[in-house]
């Protein structure tokens, strides 16, 4: 290998560190015996290292450990806690916390032997729930039904001619027109069907 | 098991006298690297101060499985040495040539020895040297040549890789060389 000045820069630390492969190091110990530069560049840098490793450590201000032991004893010993109960992870552990209360709320509530915690049972736990969802939710849905086809039938049905009872709400079904009276046996149908229990799945 | 690790896990049981032990052990370590980083005396204690109480926070995430003691310790220290300059620097750079600090070794009075009295005023001159490297290429040469840390270790603390740890150290010490040379510093 041909060694030159860059290299000698460039590796200097290599150089100071004895890690320089037996290669390199010859190659580098032909070039400086060369080239005073170099030669003199590594015996600087080299006296500098040295004279910075034997620099003996400065001394700390008096009481300063003291001081330190005295700062840190105002501090909890929560701080000494395992790492899981940092502030870092709070938002972590709630969120797992809330997860579980929500997965059990959801198998089955009550106290943990009401409910089975094998893999089957949660299935059929969560199937059933489901189902039972989904049948509220129709049967919402059908009662808004009727709900609305009631109001729109009754506006657009046309005023009964005459006077018409103020004291009753509702008009006895003698003094009924026909059309009305047919109207309310529709609606008693409709009624009728929306209160069938259903089977759920 | 590692000294310093036995200390440890006895202070995060909860147990006082270790954590005593431990900061008496470190002090003069972290005080050093603060010192030698910073080039204050005052500045250096108050952060060897809040490096002893980040240290006793997360004294628990300490794993001793993943390196030494004092690896960890210069991490935290090195840290919060980052944080402090990134925190000065907007005052650095408006204070004057003539208001830069003027670098104290030792803040004694006492009458030194001559070898001692030289070796102060070397360590003065270092100071001053170290002060005039950025900030990459001086924290490189502290750790390495002032505080002992192999390649390993450095590359860990500056959580960079090996080559430019090697590449920082090399750099630095050839600044500073110069630097010293200019100030007619010649080693002996």
């Amino acid at each position: 290998m041909d060694w030159n000045c860059t290299l000698t820069e460039e590796r200097l630390s290599d150089v100071l560190d004895h890690t320089l492969s037996p290669r390199d190091s010859a190659s580098f110990l032909a070039h400086a015996s060369q080239c005073k530069r170099c030669a003199r560049l590594v015996a600087q840098v080299g006296g500098i290292v040295s004279e910075l490793r034997q620099l003996p450590w400065v001394e700390e201000p008096p009481f300063l450990s003291s001081k330190i032991i005295a700062r840190t004893r105002e501090i909890p010993r929560l701080a000494w806690s395992p790492a899981i109960w940092q502030t870092r992870f709070a938002m972590g552990i709630v969120t797992v916390a809330a997860t579980f209360l929500i997965v059990f709320h959801a198998v089955g509530s009550g106290t943990p032997e009401k409910f089975q915690l094998s893999p089957a049972s949660l299935y059929r736990d969560a199937n059933r729930r489901i189902h039972l969802t989904y049948a509220r939710g129709v049967r919402f849905v059908n009662d808004l039904r009727v709900v609305y086809e009631i109001e729109s039938r009754l506006s657009s049905q046309p005023p009964a001619p005459g006077p018409r009872p103020h004291s009753d709400a509702r008009p006895k079904p003698e003094t009924a027109p026909p059309a009305d009276r047919a109207f309310r046996r529709e609606l008693a149908s409709l009624e009728t069907q929306n209160e069938t229990p259903r089977s759920i799945p | 098991m590692e000294p310093d690790a036995q200390l440890v896990r006895l202070c995060v049981r909860g147990d006082g006298p270790s954590w005593e032990e431990l900061v008496r052990r470190h002090t003069r370590r972290v005080y050093n690297l603060c010192y030698r980083f910073t080039g204050n005396a005052a500045t250096a204690e108050d952060l060897s101060q809040e490096v002893f109480i980040r240290v006793y926070r997360t004294l628990a995430s300490y794993q001793s499985t993943e390196g030494a003691f004092t690896t960890w310790l210069t991490c935290v220290t090195r840290n919060l040495l980052v944080d402090h300059y990134r925190r000065t620097r907007r005052e650095r750079l408006t204070d004057s040539i003539d208001q830069m600090p003027q670098f104290q070794d030792r803040p004694s009075q006492v009458r030194l020895p001559d070898t001692l009295a030289q070796a102060s005023e070397l360590s003065a001159q270092v100071q001053q040297a170290l002060g005039k490297l950025s900030p990459e290429l001086r924290e490189a040469v502290i750790l390495r040549d002032l505080q002992g840390l192999d390649y390993q270790e450095i590359q860990v603390v500056l959580q960079v890789p090996e080559g430019t740890v090697k590449s920082r150290i090399n750099r630095g010490r050839l600044e500073l060389a110069r630097i010293l040379e200019e100030m007619g510093v010649r080693p002996v």
